[in-house]
C-alpha cells in the first residue's frame, strides 16, 4: 500500500511540487499517499522550499487528520464513526473490530501489524456501515461479516 | 458489440461492481461474445446496485442489484438480449423513485461515461457555456438572480450576489474555487456528481469564471473520495486535450484553467476561508469576515467560491434562463435541491426534487416509508437533516417542508441536503454527545468556546450518560450552547447547539435523571 520510507524518493516528491502555488498542503499530501506519514527529518527541507520556519511546517501537519508522524501499520482499517453508519448499527461492528484486531480507534497494534483509524463519513452513507481495509471500501459491515473482511484482506494475524 | 454499463461510483465498487465488471468480461470471453464495458456513475438507486444495464437496440436493460455470483446466471438468462430474470429492472428510467424526480443537476449522471467528453457534448453538455462565452457577464449574473439560486453548501446565500460582489472587485487576478469537501455525514451528492458527470462541475466553473472575470479555478477535493479524484483528474486532462480548458478556449479568446487539490481529513476546511488558507498550504484555520473571500480570498485576491451543486445547478440556469429555474420550489427557496437519503431507510439514494417536500412525503414516497428500515425492523425514531450540525427531528416534526426558511424556524438548516433516519437503537444523549466530540475533533482553535466549550460539553454529555448530575448537567449544557452560539466565529461552533438542543428538545425523557434511574436499575 504504501512505499517504504527512504530520503532520496521524498526529496524527489517534494522536487515535483516546489513549483505550485502555497504547494505545502499538496506535498504534504503526496508524501503521505507515498509513505503514509510525514518523516520528521523532511520539516527542514519543506521549510526551505516553501519558504518558513520548521515550526510552521510542523504546524501545518499537525493540524490535519491525515498527516500522520509516525510510519504505518502493515494494515491499515479506516472505520466511519459518523451518523449515517451509525445509524445503520455500527456500534456493535465497531467493537468486534477492534476486539478481533486486539487494538482500539486511533492506535497502532504494538506488533506493527494493525491500526485503526477512526474517519467522519466516506459518502456511502445508504449503504453503510463502512470500513476500508488497505484502500478498499467495504459497505454493508456487520458484526458478523467483519472477521472475513478483515482475514481476506490482511495479510497479519 | 454490445455496451453494458457498470458504474464506477463508490457505493456501487464498495458493493462489488469491480467484481462484477471483470466477471462479465471473462464470461464474455467464454462465450465468445464481443462487449464493451462502460464504467457510468450511478442512478443513484443504491439498492439496487451494483445496478447492471445493457444496451439491446438502442435501449437499455437494467439489472440488480448484480453479485459476482449471478453473472453467470445472467448470461444463462441471455442478458445480452435483455432476457428474463429475476434481477431484472427493465428500463430504469421508469422505476418510480427515479421517474419522480426533477433532474436537473443529475440529468446525465448514470447515463453518461464520465470518462468521455464527445459522450458529455452527445448529452447537451457545454450548451450553456457556448451561450456564455458570447455573452456579457452581466446578463448572466441577471440570469443567476432571476433564477433565485442559493448555495446549496450549507448557508443558502443568493449565488448571484457572491457574482456580481467578485465581478465587481478589480484586480489583475481572480479565481474560482469549487468547494468539493462535502464533509457532512449522510451526504453524497457531490461525490455522485464528481464520479457520474465530472464536466459539468467544470461547466459551471468556468461560468462563474466569465460571470466574474477569472482565469483559474480550483477544485477542494475531500480526500476520502479517490474514485472522485482520478475521474476529476481525467476531466481535467481531457478538457485541457480537447481545448475545453487552457487558452483561447474554443477559438473564444478567452482562457480557463482548473487545478484539482485534494484535502487532508479536515472538516473545518469545508469552511470557505479555512479552505482558502489550505489551498494556500496553510493550516485550515477560519479567516475573521470581512474582509470576505469576494474581495480578499485565494491568495489575497477576489474570489467566488461556491459548493459544487451551486455551480452545476448554473449549467441548467444559463441553458433554460433563470426564470424556468426559479418557476420550481417553495417559497425563497427556489430550483431544485438532490436530497440524499440514508441510514436506516429501506430505499437509500440520491434524489433530485424542488424544495417544498415535506421529510415525511420524502421518506414515504422515495425512502420506503417510516416503518420500514433497511433491516426489517419497524421502529423509526429520528431524521437528521443537515449532517454533524443539523436539526435532530422527532416523529412529531416530519411535516416540515424541505425549505430553508421553514428550517430555520425550526432552529435547523438544510446544510447539504443530508437526510439519514435513525430507528430505536439509536441514543439522544450519544448522538449529543457525538456533536460536542466532533466539534472537539474538528474545531479549528482559534475561538476559545469551541475549542474548549465543546470538550466541556462532551464531558459533560458523558456525564449524563452514565447518569451524574444529570439535571445541572443539563443546565450548564444549555448554557454552553448559549455562549458557543454568540460567541463563535464560524458554524462549526456557532451551530453545534443545533443538534444538541434539538435531541434535548424533542427527546427530554432520555435526558431525565428518572429515566437514568430507571435504566440503570
Ligand atoms: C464547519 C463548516 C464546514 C463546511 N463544510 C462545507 C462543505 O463541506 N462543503 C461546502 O460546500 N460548504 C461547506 N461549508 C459552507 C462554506 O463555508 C460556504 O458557505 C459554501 O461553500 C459556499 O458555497 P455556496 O454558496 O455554493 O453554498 C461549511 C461551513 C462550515 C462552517
Ligand atoms: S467556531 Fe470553532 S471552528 Fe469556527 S473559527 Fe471558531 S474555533 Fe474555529
Ligand atoms: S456516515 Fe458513514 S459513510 Fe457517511
Amino acid at each position: 500500500m504504501f512505499k517504504e520510507y527512504d530520503f532520496d524518493t521524498a526529496l524527489k516528491v517534494i522536487e515535483k511540487n516546489t513549483h505550485l502555488r502555497g504547494g505545502l498542503v499538496e506535498t504534504l499530501r503526496n508524501l503521505a499517499d507515498t509513505f503514509g506519514y510525514i518523516n520528521e527529518e523532511l520539516y527542514p527541507v519543506l521549510a526551505d522550499t516553501f519558504s518558513q520556519s520548521e515550526a510552521g511546517v510542523l504546524g501545518v501537519v499537525s493540524f490535519y487528520h491525515d498527516f500522520k508522524t509516525k510510519p504505518r501499520a502493515k494494515n491499515v482499517i479506516k472505520v466511519c464513526m459518523a451518523e449515517g453508519c451509525y445509524a445503520r448499527k455500527s456500534k456493535n461492528m465497531i467493537k468486534v473490530l477492534c476486539d478481533t484486531l486486539e487494538t482500539d480507534i486511533g492506535e497502532k497494534r504494538e506488533d506493527g501489524e494493525f491500526e485503526i483509524e477512526e474517519v467522519f463519513c466516506l459518502g456511502n452513507c445508504a449503504v453503510g456501515p463502512n470500513i476500508v481495509v488497505n484502500d478498499k471500501l467495504y459497505a454493508e459491515v456487520t458484526s458478523d461479516n467483519v472477521k472475513n473482511i478483515i482475514n481476506k484482506n490482511c495479510k497479519g494475524k | 458489440m454490445i455496451k453494458i454499463y457498470v458504474p464506477l461510483d463508490t457505493t456501487s465498487v464498495s458493493l462489488g461492481a469491480d467484481e462484477v465488471a471483470e466477471e462479465i468480461t471473462l464470461l464474455a470471453k467464454q462465450n465468445n461474445q464481443d462487449i464493451q464495458i462502460v464504467r457510468n456513475g450511478s442512478w443513484g438507486l443504491f439498492w439496487l446496485e451494483t445496478l447492471v444495464e445493457v444496451e439491446v437496440n438502442g435501449k437499455r436493460i437494467a439489472y440488480g442489484p448484480v453479485k459476482e455470483k449471478d453473472v453467470a446466471g445472467l448470461f444463462d438468462a441471455d442478458f445480452l438480449n435483455g432476457g428474463e430474470h429475476p434481477l431484472r429492472v427493465g428500463d430504469i428510467t421508469k422505476v418510480p423513485y427515479l421517474a419522480k424526480q426533477t433532474r436537473l443537476c443529475f440529468k446525465r449522471v448514470g447515463l453518461v461515461d464520465p470518462m468521455d467528453i464527445d459522450d458529455y457534448i452527445k448529452h447537451g453538455g457545454f450548451t450553456a457555456l457556448k451561450k456564455a462565452l458570447v455573452a456579457a457577464p452581466e446578463s448572466l449574473i441577471k440570469e443567476m438572480e432571476h433564477s433565485g439560486l442559493r448555495g446549496r453548501g450549507g448557508a443558502a446565500f443568493p449565488s448571484y450576489l457572491k457574482l456580481q460582489a467578485t465581478k465587481d472587485a478589480v484586480d489583475d487576478e481572480k479565481f474560482v474555487v469549487c468547494n468539493f469537501d462535502e464533509g457532512d455525514s449522510g451526504t453524497f451528492s457531490d461525490r455522485m456528481m464528481g464520479e457520474g458527470d465530472p464536466f459539468m462541475i467544470l461547466e459551471g466553473m468556468f461560468l462563474t469564471a466569465l460571470a466574474v472575470g477569472a482565469n483559474e479555478g480550483y477544485i477542494y477535493l475531500r480526500s476520502e473520495y479517490p474514485i472522485a479524484r482520478k475521474v476529476l483528474n481525467n476531466a481535467i486532462n481531457v478538457a485541457r486535450k480537447t481545448g475545453w480548458l487552457g487558452k483561447n478556449i474554443q477559438n473564444s479568446g478567452k482562457n480557463f484553467d482548473i487545478h484539482l487539490r485534494v484535502g487532508a481529513g479536515s472538516y473545518v476546511c469545508g469552511e470557505e476561508t479555512a479552505l482558502l488558507n489550505s489551498l494556500e498550504g496553510k493550516r485550515g484555520t477560519v479567516r475573521v469576515k470581512p474582509p470576505f473571500p469576494v474581495h480578499k480570498g485565494l491568495f489575497g485576491k477576489p474570489t467566488a467560491l461556491f459548493n459544487v451543486i451551486s455551480l452545476v445547478s448554473m449549467v441548467p440556469i444559463i441553458e433554460d434562463g433563470g426564470k424556468a429555474y426559479g418557476k420550481l420550489g417553495y417559497g425563497r427557496s427556489r430550483g431544485t435541491c438532490p436530497f440524499q437519503l440514508s441510514g436506516n431507510i429501506k430505499y437509500g439514494g440520491l434524489v433530485e426534487l424542488p424544495f417544498g417536500i415535506t421529510v415525511r412525503d420524502i421518506i414515504d414516497d422515495f425512502g420506503g416509508g417510516l416503518e420500514f428500515s433497511f433491516d426489517g425492523a419497524r421502529d423509526v425514531k429520528l431524521v437528521q437533516i443537515g449532517g454533524p450540525l443539523g436539526y435532530h427531528m422527532s416523529k412529531n416534526d416530519l411535516d416540515n417542508p424541505l425549505d430553508y426558511e421553514h428550517f430555520k424556524t425550526l432552529g435547523g438548516h438544510i446544510g447539504h441536503g443530508g437526510i439519514i433516519v435513525m430507528g430505536h437503537d439509536a441514543s439522544a444523549k450519544e448522538l449529543a454527545h457525538f456533536a460536542f466530540d466532533f466539534c472537539a475533533l474538528e474545531s479549528c482553535g482559534t475561538c476559545t468556546p469551541c475549542r474548549i466549550g465543546s470538550r466541556r460539553g462532551a464531558e459533560m454529555m458523558e456525564q449524563i450518560i452514565s447518569g451524574e448530575s444529570v439535571n445541572e448537567n443539563i443546565i450548564l449544557i444549555k448554557e454552553l450552547c448559549d455562549t458557543m452560539t454568540q460567541t463563535s466565529l464560524c458554524a462549526l461552533g456557532g451551530i453545534t447547539a443545533v443538534p444538541v438542543l434539538s435531541l434535548i428538545k424533542n427527546f427530554p425523557n432520555e435526558f431525565e435523571d428518572r429515566y437514568n434511574k430507571y435504566v440503570r436499575r
